[in-house]
């Protein structure tokens, strides 16, 4: 089985600040000095092909990136935890780049390639979207689920069976055929840390490079036009003073309010 | 000005009236609040008759019913296979679905097959000449940004929640019901299990909820004793917490969790994600307890600490225990 994990790197959200002006720019908000790191999910979908290869001995686990130089980080990353090999598309990107361009890069990288399975994160952290894998399975006219936390081998031969939690905590149980796109969840099975040894070796690891020329771009389709500070939903009340003094006004309050 | 054709797409799996979709129709009447639409509703699933007889009497949209053998329970990528001919017939401008699982599911592909843009979890709209933006919160809820599809159909999931019907008398809707016969689908539902979350959690007055920010399970304890200052207490928690293993699944509140409304909902170290409001929005009183000045969770709530919380929680629970023995 061939696995193509596609993943994003970035910020840290405590990271970002929702100054009340909003920047003239909307990719602004992504201003100089974030921390940055891979999405969460993406980490566990490295770790979901990771475990598949260790119970069904897929023959090669391939990491796949779109972004600016930096972004390589994250195939090195993946590359650490047990990636076989990175893929780089190189993007200038204003990093709020439509979800089908992305999409369109990235099915246009895999579609020759005979791969069994497609693996991305649920969502980026970041953008929230959830939808360059779902956007990526239409274009290759692949089956596609989302927001599976753990999968294993059918017992009919090239299909998966993929667990999900769906509204209100109920679970699914579903089949779906290879050649298939997965978006996948948190769960209990953390990601690994990669050794250092391990990420020290994955940096002398090649990668292979494309440019976004290469590749054909897709029309974007749709474009974020402003960003704004979201709307107070609650009154939001921020209580004052030393650490002392807000705990008791906190108390004073909820105890006048009759709530403890 | 030529009318512009909207289709909200409800499903209708579980028996019982699809209140969830108020929220579809409620988006209907906003499209039509700036300029004329023409709204359609499409309803799929086992029970899309009654749904679907629901529906367009409740709201005065038509609707098409696409009633779906018992055998063949509806999956994501059997509503699109569904939906796609319907559409392709009314040729809508904006197709809206509730943002519900096998609605991520079916969006991207559809809006391929579609040729459409893609919107998910839009929370306000706003009229730009003879076109819309659409709002969405990005960074866990710290921005909202406004997109703009170009002329292009746009599929859009809607948040729960942002959206509110106005009940109004309307002529019923005409309803057309179809039976139609799905050929095998690369997706099948094997197995559908009921939620485990914790009875207790719905009954609660206060639920006390730990995000990531508590750092650690042996920090929880701080959570138990900040709960045990109140009666009729539960302690609950973030995907995140639960996903470490510091809180079980079952205690989880959010949209793949439980939903709890009690009277005092605290959130500690929790950032305010939209999966996570989802399960809590209903409380009565929400504080929050934060280190971020700008976590989204303060514009959640009626009243924000900005702390950090393996200082303030042992400040807080002295103060509620002193408060108490006032009382007691
Ligand atoms: C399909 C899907 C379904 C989901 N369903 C759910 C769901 O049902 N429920 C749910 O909760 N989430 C759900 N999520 C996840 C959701 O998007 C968020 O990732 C999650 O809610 C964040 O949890 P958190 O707030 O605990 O953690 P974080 O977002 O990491 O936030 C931690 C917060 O703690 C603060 N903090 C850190 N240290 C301290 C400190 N010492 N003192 C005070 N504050 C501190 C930080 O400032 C930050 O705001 C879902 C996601 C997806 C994709």
């Amino acid at each position: 089985m061939k696995i193509l994990v596609c993943t994003k790197r970035v910020p840290d959200l405590e990271t970002i600040p929702t100054p009340e002006i909003p920047p003239k720019s909307p990719a602004d908000i992504f201003r100089d000095g974030l921390a940055w790191r891979m999405n969460r999910y993406d980490e566990y979908a490295v770790e979901a092909a990771l475990q598949l290869r260790e119970t069904t001995g897929a023959s090669r686990i391939d990491a796949l990136t779109v972004g600016e130089e930096d972004a390589e980080e994250v195939l090195r990353r993946a590359m650490g935890m047990g990636a076989d090999h990175g893929v780089h598309i190189l993007q200038t990107n204003d990093r709020l780049t439509s979800p089908f361009t992305i999409a369109g890069l990235m099915a246009a990288y895999a579609r020759e390639r005979a791969y069994d399975l497609i693996l991305c994160g649920t969502m980026s952290e970041d953008l929230m979207q959830g939808l360059v894998g779902p956007i990526m399975a239409g274009m290759l006219g692949w089956p596609c689920l989302t927001s599976v936390h753990a999968f294993a081998q059918s017992e009919r031969s090239q299909a998966l069976v993929c667990e999900r939690e769906i509204e209100g905590g109920c679970q699914e149980a579903l089949e779906i055929d290879l050649p298939a796109l997965l978006t996948i969840q948190s769960g209990s099975c953390q990601p690994r840390y990669p050794a250092l040894s391990k990420l020290l070796r994955a940096n002398t690891y090649p990668l292979e490079v494309f440019s976004e020329e290469t590749l054909a771009p897709a029309d974007a389709r749709q474009r974020v036009v402003t960003v704004r500070p979201p709307e107070q939903r609650r009154e939001g009340v921020r209580i004052e003073g030393s650490s002392e003094s807000k705990a008791h006004q906190l108390a004073a309050m909820l105890r006048s309010k009759g709530l403890c | 000005m030529p009318i512009k054709s909207v289709v909200l797409i409800a499903e209708a799996e579980t028996d019982g009236n699809p209140s969830a979709a108020m929220d579809l129709a409620a988006v209907g009447d906003r499209l039509g609040q700036d300029q004329p639409v023409g709204v359609h509703w499409l309803v799929v699933g086992k029970h899309a008759a009654a749904a679907g007889e629901y529906l367009s009497e409740s709201t005065g949209y038509p609707a098409t019913a696409l009633v779906v053998p018992p055998e063949k329970p509806l999956t994501g990528a059997l509503l699109a296979n569904l939906a796609k001919p319907v559409l392709a017939d009314l040729r809508p401008e904006i197709i809206a679905f509730l943002h519900t699982s096998s609605a991520q599911d079916c969006v991207g592909p559809l809006a391929i097959a579609l040729e459409a843009a893609c919107i998910t979890g839009v929370q306000g709209i706003i009229a730009d000449g003879d076109q819309f933006i659409f709002q969405r919160a990005v960074f866990g809820g710290k921005w909202l940004t406004e997109i703009r599809a170009g002329d292009r159909p746009v599929v859009l999931t809607v948040l729960p929640g942002f959206f509110q019907w106005e009940d109004t008398k309307r002529q019923p809707g005409p309803l057309e019901i179809q039976q139609p016969s799905p050929s095998p689908q690369r997706i099948r539902l094997i197995e559908a299990r009921a939620s485990d979350c914790e009875a207790a959690l719905g009954q609660a007055e206060t639920v006390v909820a730990a995000g990531r920010g508590i750092g650690s399970q042996e920090n929880l304890d701080l959570i138990h004793r900040l709960a045990a200052c109140f009666p009729k207490s539960a302690v609950a928690g973030s995907r995140l917490v639960c996903d470490a293993g510091w809180l079980p699944y079952s205690r989880q509140v959010g949209v793949t969790g439980a939903t709890v409304s009690p009277a005092l909902y605290l959130a500690c170290g929790i950032s305010g994600a939209f999966q996570h409001l989802v399960g809590m929005s209903g409380s009565r009183f929400v504080a929050a307890i934060n280190k971020d000045p700008d976590a989204a969770i303060f514009r959640a709530a009626d009243v924000g600490v900005v702390e950090d919380l393996n200082t303030f929680l042992p400040l807080l629970i002295e103060a509620l225990e002193r408060n108490r023995s006032y009382t007691a």
